[in-house]
């Protein structure tokens, strides 16, 4: 088989046995990798109603075909659990090194199940498997716990995803960090992996895949390395210019209420200007950088010295963290805003969830639902940075309020009760990311039914295809209809995203950087110059009708129904100031924009359950009599 | 009638060294489609567009003392070209 390694590693850390399989190439044609891996193997193997921090919960790191290549874009890995914030289906991507090293190391996923009796780390190489004390590691930083094994093997071409403090103190959305910067970060994956007693997988090799036409894949990557700046307008000069999320951007999000400001409730912010990356690199930055053989160097890179001390060993800012720490908390001194980054990446927290989150105990704070009392004396105003980098540590470590917080903003409003509930913005308990869903109303859908809560990176982004453009022509390859402005629900949009949506959960399969804009001809021509197979876009958009229906099907065994496709309240009504302050999603177009969804995708347009029919037609019928749904 | 239009970002690049905005006068009935491709802005590229906060299409009827702002496409994880903005 050509394209993968054929093996997928089985650690079991109760029994300590270390296992190899080999799924054979039906497998692999059928789910792909990372995501469709996770998939598969969540619903199939984890025992239904377990607690997330249960030991048969597993932890998935999956690769895709392109892993281990020198393309761009192709150096990731998807990580996948039930999620403790959740309770349902649960999967991230991350970029870096790491995920190279794992596929040179000869694995096409390493799957972890059970608990060790105490801390150890995964040493995975072309060599052997070991499976190594981490009692000195437990209680250390990202960036410690790095350092602290790659001397410890002597090995400098060892890459390592690690937990922090966070993981291990079962923070609710803690999350997994390769090479101390890359962050596969949302539901709470890191804590699964604390929870287990597995600070560290760590991997190196020289095991090369055998590709079926190698000079394809050369030749495409030198291609879209030399000339990715003219296949999008400015593609290139976005990103280095004005680094990812740029100034422009924040700015023009501001103005039409796209970018949220306390807690999504004002949807304007008067410093946004102080907070961008512009600003960012102007003022601190030192250079950008990116993941292993990708020329797009997306990431910013930063030093701040005394009293911050922000290294530019540990992530520069992005746009989720500026927003969430920024304007969503009213924060508008840049400095802290970015030290908040580092931190979240040094204890392993979801930059997305920790933002808004604190943002949720700042607005109960000053509606008086938290006092003083709660807080430790901390004033958890918006606009204190203080105080969201007192609450990044007790959360990180579980003290006092962090306790609560330490919990997500979910469950943190239903323990404060008296209304909070209103303010935690969520999508079934999994934290609202920086793309505003009254301005971006398909992807607001996508948060709603997508199988593991707000995810800004499944869906299309409304702005971007409201007119005919190369961008929509892509999508309508994929099944898209015709542009329709941003704000609107009609069955035309719900075409667009459920389109969007398949693609880029491919793209999860595949493995491969949404930020590499490989068009749909480019990646499935790629699949067939790596495996070998007649690979067509059909298959794509069936991986990704696989991934998404395995995850409802997972989420419905947990009791995860139709109930909890929806938006917080405060998304149907208007901003407190700004361009949404006339605004708020339509409820009745929105039901009914879930229920086209559903219909759309073979889904009861009621409850939501995939079909018989559709499970036939993917070749999962395994999953209904797996999941004891019945459609 | 007398309408600005004020561009961000990439679009800029679209006018003289230093400047973001361009005053135009248009005839009556003029669109946000009429005001961009005065500004300079060539068919075919991506903007999005909004007056007074709101986004508007390229057919949108503009007023008197409109500004319309014009920027490139704001997204996250975006499905192949446009390239993404944000993440």
């Amino acid at each position: 088989m050509r394209g993968f390694a054929g093996k997928i590693l089985r650690v079991d850390l109760t029994s300590r046995t270390i296992a190899v399989e080999e799924p054979g190439e039906g497998f692999y044609r059928t789910y792909l990798g990372g995501a469709g891996f996770v998939s598969y193997f969540l619903l199939k193997e984890i025992p239904k109603g377990i607690d997330a921090f249960d030991p048969e919960n597993l932890l998935v790191f999956a690769l895709g075909p392109m892993t281990g290549l020198a393309m761009p874009g192709a150096t990731r890995n998807c990580v996948g659990a039930k999620s403790p914030l959740t309770g349902g289906y649960s999967k991230s991507e991350v970029g870096g090194h790491f995920p190279m090293a794992l596929k040179k190391a000869g694995y096409d996923a390493v799957i972890v199940s059970g608990k060790a009796d105490g801390p150890v780390y995964l040493l995975v190489t072309d060599q052997s498997v070991e499976i190594r004390d981490a009692s000195a590691l437990w209680g250390k930083t990202v960036e410690e716990t790095q350092d602290a094994v790659v001397a410890e093997v002597k090995d400098k071409s060892l890459r390592v995803s690690a937990i922090g403090p966070a993981g291990e103190n079962l923070v609710r959305f803690a999350c997994v960090i390769n090479d101390l910067r890359e962050a596969a970060g949302r539901g709470g994956l890191g804590a699964v992996m604390g929870s287990k007693n597995l600070k560290a997988i760590a991997a190196s090799g020289r095991w090369s895949p055998d590709v079926a036409d190698p000079d394809r894949i050369r030749a495409m990557s030198t291609a879209m390395n030399r000339g990715f700046g003219d296949v999008a307008i400015g593609f290139a000069g976005r990103l280095h210019e004005t680094g990812t999320g740029s100034t422009a951007m924040m700015l023009a999000s501001n103005e039409i209420g796209n970018l949220p400001s306390h807690n999504f409730d004002v949807n304007f912010f008067e410093g946004t200007a102080k907070i961008t990356a512009n600003a960012a690199l102007d003022t601190y930055g030192v250079g950008m950088d990116g993941c292993a053989a990708c020329a797009v160097r997306c990431k910013k890179v930063v030093e701040i010295g005394e009293p911050w001390n922000v290294s530019r060993r540990n992530g520069g800012p992005e746009y989720e963290g500026l927003g969430s720490f920024g304007s969503n908390c009213g924060i508008d001194d840049l400095a802290c805003v970015i030290k908040a980054g580092e931190l979240a990446n040094l204890h392993g927290l979801d930059i997305i969830s920790l933002g808004v989150t604190v943002s949720f105990a700042m607005e109960c704070f000053e509606r008086g639902l938290l006092t003083t009392e709660d807080t430790g004396g901390v004033e958890l105003r918006f606009g204190n940075g203080e105080a969201l980098l007192k609450m990044i540590e007790a959360i990180t470590r579980r003290e006092g309020l962090g306790d609560l917080l330490a919990e997500g903003a979910m469950r943190a409003a239903e323990r404060i009760g008296r209304g909070a509930g209103d303010y935690a913005m969520h999508v079934k308990g999994l934290e609202i990311p920086m793309h505003e869903p009254r301005v971006k109303q398909g992807l607001g859908l996508i948060y709603a039914v997508g199988a593991q809560g707000a995810d800004h990176c499944s869906g299309m982004h409304d702005t971007g295809y409201t007119q005919e453009s190369p961008g929509f022509d892509h999508l309508r390859g994929m099944g898209a209809t015709r542009p329709v402005p941003a704000d609107d629900l009609s069955d035309d949009k719900v075409a667009n995203e459920k389109a969007s949506h398949m693609w880029n959960l491919f793209m999860d399969s595949a493995v491969c950087c949404q930020f590499v804009p490989w068009s749909m001809n480019e990646m499935t021509e790629i699949v067939r110059a790596v495996t070998g197979w007649s690979f067509t876009a059909y298959e794509a958009v069936r991986i990704g009708e696989r991934v998404a229906t395995l995850g409802r099907l997972f989420n419905l065994r947990e009791g995860i129904g139709s109930s909890e496709d929806g938006l917080p309240k405060r998304m149907f009504g208007p901003t407190r100031a700004g361009a949404l302050k006339n605004g708020g999603i339509d409820p009745k177009k929105f039901r009914r924009a879930i229920r086209s969804f559903y219909g759309m995708m073979g889904w009861d347009e009621e409850t939501g359950v995939p079909m018989r029919g559709k499970l036939l037609d993917l070749g999962i019928a395994w999953a209904a009599e797996e999941s004891g749904v019945e459609s | 009638m007398h309408i600005t239009v004020r561009l961000l970002g990439p679009l800029r690049g679209r006018l003289p060294e230093g400047e973001a905005t361009v005053a135009l006068t248009l005839g009556a009935g003029s669109s946000v489609a009429d005001a961009l491709r005065a500004a300079g802005v060539p068919a075919g590229e991506q903007w999005n567009a909004s007056i007074a906060g709101r986004l508007v299409g390229p057919k949108h009827p503009l007023e008197e003392g409109d500004t319309i702002l014009v920027f490139a496409p704001i997204a996250g994880g975006q499905p192949g070209r446009p390239a993404p903005e944000a993440s």
